[in-house]
């Protein structure tokens, strides 16, 4: 049980910043998902919490201590590892009270932690298999009875579900966040997959190039990203981010003009120091942009005319690729009808309280807008 | 896709297959075959009468039992300080960076380049001061010295082929590096333990170059060495000789039997990463 600090925590190979001035703390009992693209750094930061990594720079604390020097034995974590690194010479009762055993537990507190954290995973009948006898998602469960029986102050989970099939990750995904329910205990969790991020989450960090883009709950990163980066990054299909220019709307007022196409009037109160004739970058939710009639509750609406060049139907949704100006779009439409097709000159209509905007050199939001 | 099937491919092996065995076929068949007949009876398929008496003699009244046991002794000793020096530098090759990693791991690759001719003349000068010539000992350290560095390559494959994870999990379940080496990738390791064990011991087995040029005593020789006894001044005792070649087969083989699933696994080892 405990809180874990990162402060101003680096790893360098050589010249190479793999981590760079990684500041983090995380609340007792909190959810927290790393997330980012392959070689963001996220993977070496948890291991550099595990304890197998050294840490080039910085503090970090586990509970009341320093963890730095500490080898990994003495932490007090546990970890699933992307491979599950299950020791295929024992069964799964000798592997889930291996560690209690290094321990020097009575056996009987072994027995019954195992027991107790089997019973938890459902994997009452699988104690005398050995690895090779089970399949992916019973040795996704063995690892992470592993992890449970020893009671760990923190649970370090290294991208547990890239290796199962995409039915199975979902379920093993809503059984870690049951898990957590029942055994309430700091997770640290890395994976790229921003659907896992976002569903199992109190808070995501996303990261990119060994550095924190942003800190913040599903709901924040969603709706307030930080940067253009994470705007692309979290969301599925993700948002449209156009190269813009921002330019007077002729009564005053400033207005975002999408290439060759409608420029679309932008709140001043909101956007804080944007400035005509300047280049952005303007980012727009598929889910903001609908055929009239079609879409979600509008705040406010701007209509205009599009051609849609085509249609991927997902079922209870579907995608629109059209032509807003002459920048290609995705729209998304949820329940579509059964008769949606390519058309020309179709009335679409966008919200624009969904407008963001980023600088065009740095990146960075440009509104302060808080949600 | 294969582009023989069946019967053809069975035709194939078999013809390897005797292609393979034929000189074991004939070593037996001399071995067996009595004296008087060796040369009356021309190159037959098999004698008209088979006899043991080869055998008889090469156990009874050769000091072959002699240089048996002492091939014993060099191959199993060499065997084991090999595996166990291989193991050591295999893992550190595999699991540590360490300056001059690369450099080191190139050396051990251009040890195996030179012809052991070329070092028998130093070997024996560096050996002589150290009154290693002439010694049990001294062939199993220069056996150890040959044999090292294939080895540690071999081993450095099959530590290779075991995941990372596995030391990095027992180390978070509580192990230090030295107690998740012995609890977890020893028991793992057995598999290359015993293709290097293998690998090495029939090398140190049937080695002759070097026990012919460091051994001159009869009762410390091997029997690589002592099979040259069997030719005389007057001529070669075959039959007897054969027999002894036939008896040197057996320990080998049976080594091989034990280890051969192993082996399969020791040759594929460290070709797919996993």
């Amino acid at each position: 049980m405990a809180e874990v600090s990162l402060r101003r925590v680096a790893k360098r190979y050589g010249s190479f910043q793999a981590v760079e001035n990684f500041d983090l703390d995380i609340a007792h009992e909190e959810f927290v998902v790393f997330v980012g693209p392959s070689g963001c750094g996220k993977s070496t930061t948890l291991r550099m919490i595990a304890g197998l990594e050294d840490i080039s720079d910085g503090e970090i604390w586990i509970g009341e201590r320093v963890v730095n020097d500490l080898p990994p034995r003495a932490r007090n974590i546990s970890m699933v590892f992307q491979n599950y690194a299950l020791y295929p010479h024992m069964t799964v009762r000798q592997s889930q009270g291996f560690g209690l055993r290094m321990a020097r537990r009575p056996k009987e507190e072994i027995a019954e932690k195992v027991n107790r954290a089997t019973s938890l995973l459902g994997l009452q009948g699988l104690l005398a298999r050995r690895p090779a006898a089970l399949s992916g998602g019973q040795r996704q469960r063995v690892a992470m009875g592993r992890a449970i029986v020893r009671d760990p102050d923190v649970f370090l989970f290294d991208e547990p579900l890239s290796n199962l099939d995409a039915k199975l990750r979902g379920q093993m995904r809503t059984e870690i966040k049951k898990l957590h329910e029942k055994v309430r205990t700091t997770v640290i969790y890395v994976t790229h997959d921003q659907v896992e991020a976002m569903t199992l989450a109190d808070r995501i960090v996303v990261m990119r190039d060994g550095r924190i883009e942003q800190v913040g709950t599903p709901y924040e990163v969603f709706h307030t990203p930080a940067s253009r980066f994470v705007a692309g990054f979290i969301g599925s299909p993700p948002m449209n981010l156009i190269d813009a220019r921002i330019v007077g709307d002729g009564q005053g007022g400033l207005a975002v003009a999408v290439p060759g196409g409608p420029a679309l009037p932008i709140d001043p109160a909101r956007f804080v120091g944007v400035r005509a004739d300047t280049e952005v970058t303007l980012g727009l939710r598929p889910e903001s942009i609908a055929p009239e009639g079609m879409g979600g509750p509008i705040e406010r609406p701007y209509g205009f005319a599009a051609d849609i060049g085509l249609v991927e139907p997902l079922g209870s949704e579907a995608l629109l690729i059209l032509a807003l100006g002459d920048v290609e779009v995705t729209a998304r439409v949820f329940r579509p009808g059964p008769r949606l097709a390519p058309e020309a000159g179709v009335r679409f209509v966008i919200d624009l309280n969904d407008l963001h905007l980023f600088d065009d050199t740095t990146g960075r939001r440009l509104d302060r807008r808080s949600e | 896709m294969s582009v023989v099937t069946g019967a053809g491919l069975w035709l194939i092996r078999l013809a390897y297959l005797a292609f393979a065995l034929f000189p074991l076929f004939w070593l037996v068949r001399i071995a067996l075959t009595p004296d008087a007949l060796l040369y009356s009876e021309g190159t037959t398929l098999w004698p008209s009468e088979m006899t043991f008496a080869n055998f008889a003699y090469v156990l009874e009244q050769s000091p072959f039992p002699t240089f048996f046991t002492n091939t014993v002794i060099v191959s199993l000793g060499t065997a084991a300080i090999v595996t166990v020096l291989a193991a050591g530098v295999g893992y550190a090759f595999s699991r540590f960076q360490f300056a001059g990693k690369r450099a080191v791991m190139v050396f051990l690759v251009i040890t195996q380049l030179f012809p052991l001719v070329m070092v028998i003349t130093p070997l024996y000068q560096l050996l002589a001061p150290l009154g290693l010539v002439n010694t049990r000992v001294g062939l199993v350290i220069v056996f150890t010295a040959f044999n090292l560095p294939f080895a540690a390559f071999l081993m450095h494959s099959f530590f290779e082929g075991i995941p990372r994870e596995l030391e990095q999990a027992a180390m978070i379940d509580g192990c230090t590096r030295f107690q998740a080496l012995i609890r977890i990738i020893l028991p793992l390791m057995l598999p290359g333990i015993g293709a290097t064990l293998g690998f090495v011991f029939t090398a140190a087995w049937s080695e002759l170059l070097f026990s012919l040029m460091l051994i001159s005593s009869e009762d410390l020789k091997t029997f690589a060495v002592g099979l040259l006894s069997f030719v005389g001044r007057s001529g070669v005792d075959w039959g007897q000789m054969m027999a002894a070649a036939t008896l040197a087969l057996i320990p080998p083989a049976i080594f091989f039997t034990l280890i051969q699933r192993y082996l399969v696994g020791g040759l594929t080892a460290g070709a797919v990463k996993a």
